[in-house]
């Protein structure tokens, strides 16, 4: 398995608060990984890190194909943030234009596959403002995913979406994921992802405290991915979802 | 052809996702929900229709191809096998299994073999009186 990123250590502190406080991962190609972790473990600010949003206060993030970390390396990162604030005159087919003048990577093909699978066709013409908490999150899902590039970092994609949404937002992903490119999802939602990981790593207080192939946790554990991470974050003591 | 998207597969057990699609492909095989020679989709359909991982789609088929129950022609795709013979195989070993299962639970009840043999016999003929509810 080749590696496309690598971090080792990762610090970012703001203040006294340690947000990241040694995080280890890598990803290979071809997959998808999940981040998961309850709230406040660290997930977004990784994310971000990753995505060159934020300046690690320490530690490292090597990117693939031996490209030196900075601007070069990051436009080859499609980050779906949490929440994205759109300006107030923007309709949906905007964001789209916006999207496809900005990124150099951007495929109207894979645009418009994604505008059908996630039912956005008869939003076309809506501001984005009038748009539904979900319905917002499938829109910066088909933005994100209407790049084609190699790495794609997704926060919380299924946060405030409902059951059928949720249905939608994985089928996007396993179809518009481009053959060998890798995705990070971060989450807590375990139940609703476990089918489609390779395998994930437990964020707890800014550290990744437990990782695995989904199916060697399955089969070590006799469990599901989801019971696993009750478990671990049950004796961690903290505050789980 | 199946219906893949009725497959509507839950995985809530311990078994590794891949061991469990297997096991339902062997069961559709074994059952004629499959055809011999019948051609199966691609690796990134089928990721689609059971709402899987490619990754571990590709395992699945790559375990069945080592097992003989479907091959892959170049260019076209992957196919079920066309031999019989596997899929009388399939339906004995998935019967061996599932009466595996049965006498362990039997035992683990307390059941004798011979006890475990009269009362299959019995609930065959439907005199059972312990017949389940549930």
């Amino acid at each position: 398995m080749t590696p496309i990123l690598e971090i080792k250590g990762l610090e970012k502190h703001f203040g006294s608060c340690h947000a990241l406080n040694g995080a280890d991962l890598t990803i290979n190609a071809g997959q998808i990984i999940g981040l998961l972790g309850p709230n406040a473990s660290g997930k977004t600010t990784l994310l971000k890190t990753i995505a060159g949003l934020l300046q690690p206060t320490g530690g490292e993030v090597r990117y693939y194909e031996n490209a030196a970390p900075g601007p070069e390396a990051r436009k080859t990162i499609a980050f779906c943030p949490d929440t994205m604030t759109f300006p107030n005159w923007m309709k949906v087919c905007d964001a789209f234009i916006f999207y496809r003048e900005f990124y150099p990577d951007y495929s109207q093909e894979r645009a418009d596959r994604l505008i059908e699978i996630l039912e956005l066709k008869s939003l076309k013409n809506a501001k984005i403002r009038s748009l539904s908490k979900g319905m917002k999150e499938r829109l910066v899902l088909a933005l994100t995913f209407s790049r084609n590039t190699k790495l794609y970092l997704l926060d919380e994609p299924l946060d405030g979406i409902d059951p059928v949404g949720k249905t939608k937002v994985i089928d996007a992903i396993l179809a518009m994921l481009p053959e060998g490119a890798s995705t990070l999802i971060s989450t807590h939602l375990v139940k609703d992802t476990e089918r489609i990981l390779d395998s994930v790593y437990f964020l707890s207080k800014g550290k990744v405290i437990f990782s695995g192939n989904c199916d060697v946790i399955r089969e070590e554990n006799a469990k599901t991915v989801e019971q696993v991470y009750l478990e671990v974050f049950i004796k961690e003591g903290g505050t789980y979802q | 052809m199946p219906l893949w998207e009725h497959w509507n597969l839950t995985f809530n057990d311990r078994m590794p996702i891949y061991r469990q699609i297997i096991l339902r492909f062997n069961r559709a095989f074994a059952s004629g929900e499959i055809k011999p020679g019948e051609r199966i989709p691609s690796i990134r359909e089928m990721s689609a229709l059971l709402k899987v991982n490619t990754n571990t789609i590709q395992r699945v088929y790559q375990e069945m191809e080592r097992d003989g129950l479907i091959g892959s022609k170049r260019g076209t795709g992957y196919f079920f096998t066309e031999d019989l013979s596997m899929s009388e195989k399939t339906r004995y070993n998935l019967a061996i299994e599932s009466l595996h299962r049965f006498v362990e639970e039997m035992r683990a009840i307390g059941y004798a073999d011979k006890e475990i043999l009269d009362e299959l016999t019995l609930y065959m003929k439907g005199g059972s009186e312990n017949d389940a509810d549930s």
